[in-house]
């Protein structure tokens, strides 16, 4: 019971946060219908800022979609069908608003993506739009591919990525971005 | 440019929020409730919780009525483009050993919190019989402007067979922060 | 030949408006781009560019007016314009108009965009403002 009682403090604290200067966020299964309703609720929650609105709304294209296609955490459906699940937040503060996600992955699949976000956190505005068009002209094959997603999201926050690993054993890890939109 | 300790604070509540509570938090949503999230909500209420059919429509029938209080009551609103208003919310569905809890939360005015307390005090102080009897009396009255039928908190209790657990969290001068918890046991 | 329509949508996903008409030479892309499989709407659209260059062999306007579209999708346009510049280095004519919307405040984002685009292929786009 006493253990019951700690969890159910947790709970609440876990949901203030969640409330807190928070406008959107979702934790559960990301599939493509979760992924319309939050695009439609990003629209008109920010509608009195449409520049910040469609930032966001960018930045949401490109990194929510991840959440359904890498996380090791996955929702049987029981139709055959799996969604991952991971967890999105959108947040306003004085100055500037927050976007992240924030999924298990698998340890070794995510390097190059954290080699990734390394490397466009070295770079300048030109530079990176450089780097776009580099990845951009590779040869086309990988469907939806192309991995400029994060130089894009890089591109339109114009502010660096904020993102941490966090090992849960051998072969797992969390992974979170957080990309600071300036208002 | 480079820097990836810009904000550690929100990476590490975010951590914290996602991993500590991971096996106790199914489903948490923070925003504008309008029939579209409450179609995917309920979808996966569904899901999460198929193997505990009677659990499951309890907790889908809780969740109807706490998420449209939050539309047509919260203070936090979102205006839609044709000028209709949306109320905004806090949901989280949690899972523990014995039982599932589902709260919900939003914004109040202040003037607003005496009655809402009253009512769930008096909710609580009731035994089903009387909480049913109370349901029939309050379903006899017109219905509010918004079409309300002041039953929804009346029908929470009797699904939940619990106490409904009422939190205020006072925010400033006007607005308070209203969360309710019900318990759903997992075996009847 | 026939000419492409596809009326655009904004669901799930968002189509854009496609209009491609071998008759005038005029190819329409407006409105939204973000799809469920990006390569498997594009991929028409650059064979009936291939098909238009190989038979009709005449000029070809391209005007485009997208209000958002998602990387992928920045990826097939960048193929399409990659198929234009060749038509254009083996002498036919090409013309391509961006439409951008100089009331956004974030319109400098696009026209970066249109000159990424330039770099990219080498080909001239005319910026044309609207609103």
């Amino acid at each position: 019971m006493e253990k019951n009682k700690e969890k159910a403090k947790v709970l609440y604290d876990m949901y203030s946060f969640a409330s807190q200067n928070t406008i959107i966020s979702y934790t559960g299964p990301f599939d493509s219908q979760v992924l319309a309703v939050l695009a439609a609720n990003i629209e008109y929650s920010l509608s009195k800022n449409p520049r910040i609105r469609k930032k966001i709304f960018k930045i949401f294209i490109e990194l929510a979609q991840n959440i359904s296609y890498y996380s090791l955490e996955k929702l049987d459906a029981g139709d055959g069908n799996e969604f991952g699940i991971g967890i999105l937040i959108i947040r306003e503060f004085d100055n500037h608003f927050t976007f992240a996600t924030g999924n298990i992955v698998d340890s070794k699949k995510i390097s190059p993506v954290i080699h990734k976000c390394e490397t466009i956190n070295l770079l300048d505005r030109d530079s990176l739009r450089q780097y776009k068009r580099k990845l951009r002209n590779l040869p086309p094959g990988i469907k939806g591919g192309g991995n400029i997603g994060l130089v894009q999201v890089a591109l339109t926050a114009n502010n660096p990525l904020d993102y941490k690993l966090i090992p849960l054993s051998e072969e797992q890890s969390f992974y979170i971005i957080n990309i600071k939109i300036d208002k | 440019m480079a820097s990836n300790e810009k904000n550690p604070m929100t990476n590490f509540n975010l951590y914290k929020y996602y991993i500590s509570f991971n096996h106790d938090v199914q489903l948490s949503y923070k925003g504008p409730i309008d029939e579209h999230i409450l179609s995917v909500i309920s979808k996966y209420i569904e899901v999460i919780l198929r193997k505990n059919p009677i659990a499951s429509r309890k907790i889908f029938k809780i969740f109807i009525e706490l998420a449209q209080n939050i539309s047509y009551y919260s203070a936090e609103k979102n205006i839609l483009t044709n000028d209709k208003e949306i109320g905004s919310g806090t949901i989280v569905l949690g899972e523990l050993d014995e039982f599932y809890t589902f709260t919900t939360g939003n914004m109040v005015r202040d003037k607003d919190i005496i009655p809402i307390i009253e009512k769930c005090e008096y909710i609580n102080s009731l035994d089903r019989d009387a909480l049913r009897k109370y349901k029939r009396e309050q379903r006899k009255k017109p219905s509010g402007p918004k079409g309300g039928a002041h039953i929804g908190l009346i029908q929470v209790a009797l699904t939940s067979a619990n106490p409904l657990d009422v939190e205020i969290t006072s925010i400033d001068d006007e607005f308070s922060f209203f969360s309710i918890a019900v318990k759903v046991l997992k075996e009847i | 030949m026939k000419n492409i329509y596809i009326k655009g949508s904004h669901g799930a996903h968002f189509t854009p408006t496609v209009n491609f008409n071998y008759e005038t030479g005029i190819c329409e892309l407006k409105g939204e781009s973000y799809l469920e499989d990006t390569i498997k709407f594009y991929y028409p659209l650059m064979e009936w560019i291939k098909n238009y260059i190989k038979t009709i062999k005449k000029e070809l306007v391209l005007n485009v007016k997208l209000t958002y579209f998602n990387t992928s999708s920045s990826k097939c346009i960048i193929d399409i314009l990659n198929i234009l510049k060749a038509y254009e280095q083996n002498e036919g004519k090409v013309v391509i108009n961006w439409y951008y919307n100089d009331k956004d405040e974030e319109y400098e984002d696009e026209l970066e965009e249109i000159e990424d685009f330039m770099i990219e292929t080498g080909l001239n786009i005319n910026n044309v403002p609207y609103n």
